[in-house]
C-alpha cells in the first residue's frame, strides 16, 4: 500500500479557494485565492496566525462550513482526480471519515462526552465499511492499541481520559477508516510538550505505516519542521510563500515568513531583544488595497499599497507573494 | 539578604479523594532585578505557587519572606500594604479584564484606591501609565471586548504597574498570544524591568520563552523541584532526567539540527496523596527500587541543584 502511495501522485489540489463568511453584518473574506497540491504520502504544513484562514481552509475540504453564515465557496478542491465541491452531500458523507478525516484542536471538546470511547471510534468504521458492530468494536481495540491505548479502556467516557490521551482517541477516530487524507487542526496545541512529543511521533509513525497523506495546521514552525515535507505560510487568507521545508525554512523570503522567524525566541542563540512584527494582522471584512500584509512590512513601497502580487515561482517549487522579491528576481 | 526568599513552602487543597498536594516543600530565593523563570508542565504547581507567594492563597505551610521581613501571614493592614509591592499578571487577558470597565478605569481603578495621587492627577497618571504599556490613547475609553490579546495583555501589564510594584509575577502572560505579539509583550517586560528595576517570577511552560527572560530557572514536576540553576547552565547541562526529556521534546526550526528525542512513557501521575520518593520515578527511564525514597534537592556543582539519587551515574560526574 506504501508503494502504491508514495508514486508522486497529486491526491489533492486545492485552485484559487475563496471562501467569504458573515458575521455580524459584515462579509468576512476568510480564503482569499488559495491554490496547494499535496502529493501522495506526503505531509504540508499550513501556517499562520490566528485569523488567518487556515481552519477555513481544512472545513472547506471537508465541507463542514456552518451553512446558515457560509456565504461563498468558490475554487476547484479535486481530490483523487474528483472535484468534491460539485459533488452532493450524500456523496461528500462517503469521502467524510472515511477517505479524508480530520483531528480539531482541542480533545475536550472534538469528543462526545456521553458515550465511551470504544463506541466513538467504531461508530465510523461501521457506517462506512458495512462490518458488524461486533466487527467494528473489534477494529476499535485495533485502533486504541495503535494509539497506543490498553483494550481494557475501551469502554470508558472520555472524562476517564487526560489530555493527551483524549488526542490519541480523536486520532484512533480519524484513522480508523484508514483514510488517504488526514488534516490535522493544531493537534498538539492543547497540550503539553512531552505530550506533544508522544503524539506527533505516533502521527509520523502512522503516516510511514499506511501512506497516509498529512494536512499539517498549526502556528508553531518547530511542529512543522519536525513533521512537514511542504509548509505553505498563510496571511489574510492567501498563501504568501509555499516550497518545501528546506526553501521555506532555509530560505524564507516573504517578509512576513522572515518576521514569523524572528519573533521566535530561540532555544540555541543569545538574542538580546527579539524582533516583533509591528501592528496586528488586517481585518478580514476591510482588507486593504494592495499588498495585504503592506501595511506591517518594513519594506513596503508605495507599488505595495496598490499592486496585489500575485505568487511567482523564485526557486525549484518555492513560491512568493511580494513584487519586491520579484523585482529584485 | 535576598529580595524574595520562600523556604518549604507547602499548598495542599482538599479534594474529596485524598490531599492535592499542589506545592509540596519548595525553597528558593530570587535577587532584586532578577527574573526566576519557573517551568513546568500542566498541573505541576507552577501557578499555584506563583499565587501563594503573593498570598491569592494561603499558604499550608512554610515561610514567605519580602526584603528581609517574614509576611507568610500578613494582617489585613499589612497585606494591603504587601499587594502595591506585589502584582500579577494572568495568563489570559480576556478573562483577567472587568468587561464592564473602560481601559483608563481599568487603570484607574489601583490608582483611586492607593489614594496617593489627587483628583486633577489621576488622570494624567493613567495616561502616563497607558503610553508606558504602548496602548495608544485612543483606547482610553475603548472595552475590553474591542482590544485584541496583545493590547488587552498591554493593558493588564499597565493595570499591575500601576501603583510600581517591586515585584511581579508572570503568570503564562504570553501563552495566549500569537508568536508575533508574543514577541512585543516579552520586549515590554524586559524594557520595563530594565527602567524601574522590577523583580519577576516568570511562569511559563514554553522552555524557549524562559530561556530568552530569566536569569535563573526553576523546574517543576508535581509539585515539587527537581532542578535550579543559572538560565544559561541549564541549557548547557541538564541533570536531571526529567529536565533532559523536558529540554529534548522541544521543537525547533532548525531543520538541520536532528536531534535525539527522548520520549517518556506515560503521563503526569496524580497529585493526590503522591508516594514519598521521587515523583518522576514511574515515567523515568532510569528509576530503581532507590527512587522510592525521600531525595532531596543537593548541589551537584556550584549553584546548580538537582533532586535526583542517581545524578551522578546518569550524567557520568
Amino acid at each position: 500500500m506504501n508503494e502504491e502511495r508514495n508514486n508522486g501522485q497529486t491526491l489533492l489540489s486545492v485552485r484559487d479557494l475563496h471562501v467569504h463568511y458573515s458575521s455580524g453584518g459584515e462579509m468576512v473574506k476568510a480564503v482569499n485565492g488559495v491554490s496547494f497540491d499535496l502529493e501522495q504520502g506526503k505531509s504540508l504544513g499550513l501556517v499562520g496566525e490566528t485569523g488567518a484562514g487556515k481552519t477555513t481552509i481544512a472545513k472547506a475540504i471537508l465541507q463542514i462550513l456552518p451553512d446558515h453564515s457560509t456565504k461563498l465557496v468558490e475554487g476547484e478542491i479535486s481530490f483523487k482526480g474528483r472535484d468534491i465541491l460539485k459533488i452532493s452531500e450524500q456523496e461528500m458523507q462517503a469521502v467524510r471519515g472515511k477517505e479524508i478525516s480530520m483531528v480539531f484542536q482541542d480533545p475536550m471538546t472534538a469528543l462526545n462526552p456521553v458515550m465511551t470511547v470504544g463506541d466513538q471510534i467504531s461508530e465510523g468504521i461501521w457506517r462506512h465499511q458495512k462490518v458488524s458492530k461486533a466487527a467494528a468494536r473489534q477494529e476499535a481495540i485495533k485502533m486504541l492499541e495503535t494509539v497506543g491505548i490498553s483494550r481494557d479502556r475501551i469502554d470508558e467516557y472520555p472524562h476517564q481520559f487526560s489530555g493527551g490521551m483524549k488526542q490519541r482517541v480523536v486520532i484512533a477516530i480519524a484513522l480508523a477508516c484508514s483514510p488517504e487524507l488526514l488534516i490535522a487542526d493544531e493537534p498538539t496545541t492543547a497540550l503539553d510538550v512531552t505530550i506533544q512529543a508522544q503524539v506527533l511521533d505516533l502521527i509520523k509513525e502512522l503516516k510511514k505505516k499506511h501512506g497516509t497523506s498529512l494536512i499539517l495546521i498549526t502556528h508553531d514552525l518547530g511542529v512543522v519542521a519536525d513533521t512537514c515535507d511542504r509548509v505553505a505560510v498563510i496571511y489574510a487568507g492567501e498563501v504568501v510563500e509555499i516550497g518545501s521545508l528546506e526553501e521555506v525554512f532555509d530560505h524564507p523570503t516573504h517578509p512576513y515568513t522572515i518576521g514569523l522567524f524572528g519573533a521566535i525566541p530561540d532555544m540555541y542563540k543569545d538574542v538580546n531583544r527579539l524582533s516583533p512584527i509591528a501592528g496586528l494582522p488586517p481585518n478580514p471584512a476591510a482588507l486593504p488595497e494592495g499588498c495585504y500584509f503592506a501595511p506591517r512590512c518594513p519594506h513596503a513601497t508605495e507599488r505595495c499599497r496598490s499592486v496585489h502580487s500575485g505568487l511567482e515561482r523564485i526557486t525549484g517549487t518555492h513560491f512568493v507573494r511580494c513584487i519586491k522579491n520579484q523585482q529584485e528576481g | 539578604m535576598a529580595f524574595l526568599e520562600i523556604e518549604h513552602l507547602k499548598k495542599y487543597f482538599p479534594s474529596p479523594r485524598g490531599m492535592v498536594h499542589a506545592v509540596d516543600d519548595v525553597s528558593f530565593s530570587i535577587e532584586k532585578g532578577k527574573t526566576l523563570g519557573l517551568v513546568g508542565e500542566s498541573g505541576c504547581g507552577k501557578s499555584t505557587l506563583g499565587r501563594t507567594i503573593i498570598h491569592l492563597l494561603d499558604s499550608t505551610d512554610g515561610v514567605i519572606r519580602f526584603e528581609g521581613e517574614d509576611v507568610t501571614h500578613p494582617n489585613k493592614q499589612k497585606l494591603r500594604k504587601l499587594r502595591e509591592n506585589m502584582q500579577i499578571i494572568f495568563q489570559d487577558p480576556y478573562s483577567s479584564l472587568n468587561p464592564r470597565l473602560t481601559i483608563q478605569e481599568t487603570i484607574l481603578e489601583p490608582l483611586k484606591l492607593s489614594k496617593r495621587f489627587d483628583k486633577d492627577s489621576l488622570e494624567k497618571e493613567a495616561d502616563r501609565l497607558m503610553e508606558m504599556a504602548g496602548i495608544e490613547k485612543r483606547f482610553r475609553l475603548s472595552y475590553p471586548h474591542e482590544l485584541d490579546g496583545g493590547r488587552r495583555q498591554r493593558v493588564c501589564i499597565a493595570r499591575a504597574l500601576a501603583l510600581m510594584p517591586k515585584f511581579v509575577v508572570c503568570d503564562e502572560p504570553v501563552s495566549a498570544l500569537d508568536v508575533s505579539i508574543q514577541a512585543q509583550i516579552l520586549n515590554l517586560l524586559m524594557d520595563l524591568q530594565d527602567e524601574y528595576g522590577l523583580t519577576y517570577l516568570f511562569v511559563t511552560h514554553d522552555l524557549s520563552v524562559v530561556r530568552h527572560i530569566s536569569t535563573d530557572i526553576c523546574v517543576m514536576y508535581l509539585g515539587q523541584m527537581v532542578e535550579t540553576c543559572p538560565t544559561k547552565e541549564l541549557f548547557a547541562h541538564s541533570y536531571h532526567p526529567y529536565t533532559q526529556a523536558l529540554l529534548s521534546a522541544i521543537l525547533t526550526v532548525d531543520i538541520h539540527k536532528k536531534k535525539e528525542r527522548m520520549l517518556l512513557k506515560g503521563e503526569i501521575n496524580s497529585p493526590i496523596n503522591p508516594k514519598p520518593g521521587c515523583r518522576f520515578a514511574p515515567r523515568c527511564p532510569y528509576a530503581t527500587e532507590e527512587c522510592h525514597q525521600e531525595i532531596p534537592l543537593h548541589e551537584v556543582e556550584p549553584g546548580h541543584f538537582v533532586a535526583c539519587c542517581h545524578v551522578k551515574e546518569i550524567n557520568q560526574l
